[in-house]
């Protein structure tokens, strides 16, 4: 069972640059599937901006509803990326190998499009350019103001986006390499200009090893940074009830971690299924990244119950209103139970079986429903939250969701997945530097009888 | 350069290298052995500079801009002070890891001397799994280089003139 | 052992038989001189003074009111962060299967012997704990239903100690267990008597070992949840919830992580001490450090980032009892010693770990650990001197900010006793239980070897599942 078959370098490029350099019909046919329900975001988008913002179903008190909850949420999602290939090549995980660009890739498109959702909620989007600096000073005579979430929130997105699409630029270099001599034509030039002519020498390679470190270390603040800003978003608000709690940065960056990394699992499924990847994403990396979620799963809840417990902790009426809500109150007591099922209950004690941790098809949909569970768990933070924002019940108000706004929360679904997808028409989605090295490191130690799988580790 | 199948078949090419006082040789290889794996000579490099330049860069636009921004139009907003610390903290940091992560990219592209316009002395099969090794002919015998590699069983030799 | 590649490559593995390492460990543990009885010594004459201090304190004040007891409750939060949290050091790692934490495992798993000294300083300490009558508490006491949960908080603040302290016990006995059946059968006398019994006739079959894997696992999971646990409600009934409207919802978490830094920080230096006081330098070298050390870079960032977490919040909402909480805590009478905790718990390990150097040396980690050992020793005293000044308990919000509470000289005795108490009661069992987790380094040398990559002599780690 520890064995794992040898792979040349000639397999490796021959199965993991299949989809790149000899795409299946099939794959065209999803992308054009996927394309329908972009497009159709797209089109609620245009149908918003031409009607206004009064197709949304927001009204006072709820000015933010499925739109805020969905930019939460693929900011979350786009946590994995990090996560995986940060800490894990800082741990020198071996595990991480046929994980970490499909994180990053997850984070670059996840991140681009909650970054859309701001936009798709201004109510004159053509006029962004007034949040950003000399935007704000020409048009309205007056900067932004830095004192505010708003603005953070900006900036640390563009800097995670930013430095993320870089990395994973970066990084593929050696692969660009690997496609420029073994294509023609047009193909050929493209992936040799960007390839920027690298030759594979020991300098070359010693400076990408220790810019996978580096940079790991380097974007790992960054990505602590975002999310708690987009919790800061809500948390340093002292007029909204639930909000107002010291423990939301931790506790939205613990969730992240745990919608990403259940996201890119799921992701790691279909592209095993996808392209019969059985060789390169192995049961053993379902195995560990399970007993990852576990630990990951685990932290989240125990931040959940402090955050919960505190909404009670100081009995105070206008927050205990809220709390009845999401409890007692339809749709939010269902929402609330099946949140909880969802996002712990059912996966976490599932995962504790190794037969479960070693089954592709349990792992993805243990964690497709642990991303169900994380989509409520934002959304019971910040809708039932608003409803009671007021003390005065008068001002209580509700929220029903408009078809604009269900068209484009599928739609950022299918935008995210269409992004992947293109990026793995164009590029190897697992690093071929990666498999390759882990090829030339691999190794068994003898114990008694038994041959030990072991790894060479280089200081 | 020779261009050999075996591994051990380029080690060796590279011992008897050394052996001959040509130690000066390039590896060029598909995948990322660990550093001396041939016995090549250790590559130096000053990487680590250009992150702490680019963060010291951007810790100092960062405070430029919301400094500037907030003295520009002092208002009060939230009883909190005009130049409030916290949040220039939080852009400040944002500002430092973006110039670190920019400059440390731009600093290994500039260490690695890319981007190169010519490939010069490169075989296509090295992605394949063969091993390049590049050296300068002393005295410009290529010959000996040749017979060198060819008893360690290259598969392929390429002579180029030092300088192209 | 040192293998010197061509590039100056050092590659550190322990070269042992297995009975070179029973010997080596098991000659340290059996042999004490007179510098140890010196040490012990001295250890116990501060640890009385302690006694002798809390003795004084206890004439003057009693125990009716909790006000004069702030100090002794910053000492019982400082032996919890560091003497309970070091078992964390060998339970992580354990479950991720690394080697490098083999050699100090046990280090880090003697000092839950201190959970003795937390049980006895708890006592006064919950027997002064005002009720949680009036006042909010994590127990919810009386809102619920009238008078219920029972006791809360003061017996499940001592039902929560005493099982963390037995889990550690636990934890440690089980861990031991073949090192106790190794020493039995190489020492004589009491010794022989109390490792027969203790090793509860261990003999090493495949069952055995599966066993006690098993139980190893059992017992590091709950003690993680125990002791996450233990900080959760230490730092809420001793602390926040006797601030009337303070609601700090990031304050147990940050304080379970302060115990992982100064869990990293204990272990470092006791390490390094042992190192030295041992000679086992060849079992715990550069690697242990070096691991440590960037652990300990990374849990003082986190330390910042949760802080930050916590003030943001508070300075946002500029509400006037936010205000007051942010005074009371941080920029109030205990200005100073929070900006000393701010450099010593991250600013200093941050610009001095930062450094590959430095984090790659045996000196640099242990210093910087020093350092952090300082600042959670301040911020306990900020956080729980401020706490236990507040006199009105039951109001609904903080009716002023307390002047400031400068420690009397019972104060300091108590403080120094407390700290001297656990090192004693390590240094005590250092010499009963083999200081250095024998049967984990043998099978770590069982699992890695040098070998070379060509021409390159690397390090081989064996992952067994």
């Amino acid at each position: 069972m520890q064995q794992r078959p040898t792979l040349t370098e000639i397999q490796i490029n021959r199965d993991l640059l299949r989809p790149v350099l000899d795409t299946p019909m099939w794959f065209y046919g999803l992308m054009a599937f996927l394309s329908i329900f972009a497009a159709s975001a797209m089109g609620a988008f245009a149908w918003a901006i031409n009607h206004g913002t009064g197709v949304y179903g927001l009204n006072r008190p709820v000015m933010w509803g499925f739109l805020l909850v969905n930019f939460v949420f693929w900011v979350g999602i786009s946590h994995a990326g990090v996560m995986l290939s940060a800490i894990l090549r800082l741990a020198n995980a071996e595990w991480r190998r046929p994980a970490t660009r499909a994180a990053e890739v997850l984070t670059v498109f996840a991140l681009g499009t909650a970054a859309m959702h701001p936009l798709f909620h201004l109510g004159r989007p053509w006029r962004l350019y007034w949040s950003m600096p000399p935007g704000y000073d020409f048009g309205r005579g007056i900067w932004p103001d830095i004192r505010s979430p708003f603005v953070w929130d900006p900036t640390a997105i563009s800097t995670y986006l930013t430095s993320t699409a870089l990395f994973v630029g970066l990084l593929l270099i050696p692969d660009l390499a690997v496609l420029r001599d073994h294509s023609s034509g047009m193909r050929q030039r493209m992936y040799s200009a960007m390839s920027l002519g690298w030759r594979g020498n020991t300098r070359q390679w010693k400076l990408q090893i220790i810019a996978g470190f580096l940079l790991s270390a380097l974007i790992l603040p960054v990505f602590v940074s975002v999310h708690s800003i987009v919790s800061w978003d809500f948390a340093v608000q002292i007029a909204v009830e639930g909000w107002n709690a010291t423990i939301f940065a931790p506790y939205f960056v613990i969730g992240a971690v745990h919608s990403g990394v259940a996201g890119v699992i799921s992701i790691l499924a279909l592209l095993r299924w996808m392209f019969k990847w059985e060789n390169y994403i192995r049961d053993d990396h379902f195995d560990a990244l399970a007993r990852l979620m576990i630990v990951v799963a685990v932290a989240w809840f125990y931040f959940f119950i402090i955050e919960f417990m505190m909404g009670f902790y100081p009995n105070e009426e206008p927050e205990l209103s809220l709390r009845t809500l999401q409890l007692t109150q339809w749709p939010f007591n269902a929402a609330f139970i099946i949140f909880a099922l969802t996002s712990f209950f059912i996966p976490v004690p599932l995962w504790l079986f190794r037969k479960v941790r070693r089954n592709v098809a349990l792992m993805f949909w243990t964690c497709v429903l642990v991303n169900i569970g994380m989509w409520l768990e934002r959304f019971l933070i910040i809708i039932p939250s608003l409803m009671r924002k007021q003390v005065l019940t008068f001002n209580w108000g509700s929220y029903n969701p408009s078809p604009i706004e269900l068209i484009l929360v599928g739609g950022s679904f299918a935008m995210v997945f269409l992004g992947v997808l293109t990026f793995v028409k164009f590029f190897p989605i697992i690093p071929l530097a990666d498999a390759k090295e882990g090829e030339i490191m691999a190794t068994e130690i003898r114990v008694g009888k038994v041959m030990v799988p072991a790894a060479y580790r280089e200081e | 350069m020779g261009l050999f199948k075996e591994v051990d078949d380029a080690v060796e090419a590279a011992d008897k290298l050394k052996e001959n006082g040509m130690d000066d040789f390039e590896v060029l290889t598909g995948s990322p052995y660990p550093e001396g794996a041939f016995g090549e000579k250790v590559a130096n490099h000053r990487l680590y500079v250009w992150p702490l330049v680019g963060a010291a860069l951007g810790f100092s636009i960062a405070i430029l801009v919301t400094a500037g921004t907030q003295l520009a139009y002092p208002i009060v907003t939230g009883s909190k002070p005009i130049l409030a610390l916290p949040p220039m903290f939080i852009i400040a940091y944002e500002g430092t890891m973006l110039g670190a992560i920019l400059s440390t990219i731009i600093g290994v592209i500039f260490e690695s001397r890319l981007p190169r316009a010519k490939l010069g002395l490169y075989d296509p099969r090295i992605t394949e799994g063969y091993i390049g090794l590049v050296v300068v002919a002393p005295d410009g015998d290529t010959d000996r280089v040749d017979a060198l590699f060819k008893a360690a069983n290259a598969t392929d030799v390429k002579l180029e003139p030092v300088g192209a | 052992m040192h293998n010197g590649g061509p590039h100056g490559h050092h590659v550190d593995l322990l070269v042992r038989t297995s009975e070179q390492v029973n010997e080596e460990v098991l000659s340290w543990t059996t042999r004490t001189t007179s510098r140890y009885w010196l040490l012990v010594l001295a250890l116990a004459g501060v640890t009385v003074l302690g006694v002798i201090g809390f003795l004084l304190k206890l004439s003057d004040e009693g125990l009716d009111s909790h006000m004069p007891w702030g100090y002794l409750a910053a000492g019982m939060a400082f032996i919890l962060t560091t003497s309970l949290s070091a078992p964390l050091i060998a339970l992580a790692p354990r479950f991720a299967k690394a080697h490098w934490t083999r050699p100090i495992s046990r280090i880090a798993e003697i000092w839950s012997v201190a959970g003795l000294l937390v049980l006895l300083i708890s006592i006064p300490l919950l027997v002064s704990l005002p009720s949680a009558e009036g006042r909010n508490t994590m127990w919810f006491y009386d809102k619920v239903a009238e008078g219920w949960p029972v006791g809360a908080p003061h017996l499940y603040i001592a039902l929560g100690l005493i099982f963390l302290v037995i889990n550690g016990f636990g934890l440690l006995w089980a861990s031991a267990i073949p090192d106790f059946a190794a020493a039995r059968e190489r020492t004589t006398g009491w010794r022989k008597v109390w490792y027969t019994r203790l090793s509860l006739g261990w003999v090493g079959t495949k069952r055995q070992w599966r066993g006690l894997r098993a139980g190893l696992g059992v017992l590091g999971a709950f003690y993680f949840m125990m002791l996450v646990f233990a900080h959760t409600y230490v730092s809420f009934d001793f602390g926040q919830s006797l601030i009337p409207g303070m609601r700090d919802s990031i304050m147990p978490t940050w304080q379970a992580l302060g115990g992982i830094q100064s869990a990293l920080a204990t272990v470092i230096v006791t390490a390094f001490v042992i190192r030295a006081a041992g000679g086992f330098k060849d079992y715990i070298n550069v690697n242990q450090f070096w691991s440590m050390a960037k652990l300990m870079l990374a849990s003082s960032l986190l330390w910042m980032y949760f802080w930050w977490s916590g003030f943001i919040v508070l300075w946002y909402g500029k509400t006037p009892l936010q205000q007051d909480l942010l005074q009371l805590m941080w920029f109030g009478p205990y200005k100073t010693i929070f900006i000393m905790t701010l450099l010593l718990s991250f600013a200093v390990p941050l610009l001095l770990l930062m450094w590959n150097g430095l984090r790659k040396s045996i000196w640099g980690p242990a210093l910087v650990s020093l350092f952090i050992l300082s600042g959670a020793f301040l911020d306990k005293i900020r956080i729980y001197v401020s706490s236990y000044s507040v006199e009105n308990v039951t109001a609904h919000v903080l009716e002023t900010v307390p002047e400031g509470v400068t420690p009397d000289s019972s104060d300091i005795m108590m403080l120094m006793g407390v700290v001297s108490g656990s090192i004693l009661l390590f240094t005590l069992a250092v010499k009963f239980i083999p200081v250095i987790s024998m049967w984990e380094v043998r099978e770590g040398m069982l699992l890695q070897e040098i070998r070379p990559l060509k021409r390159l002599p690397l390090k081989v780690l064996a992952k067994p599942e």
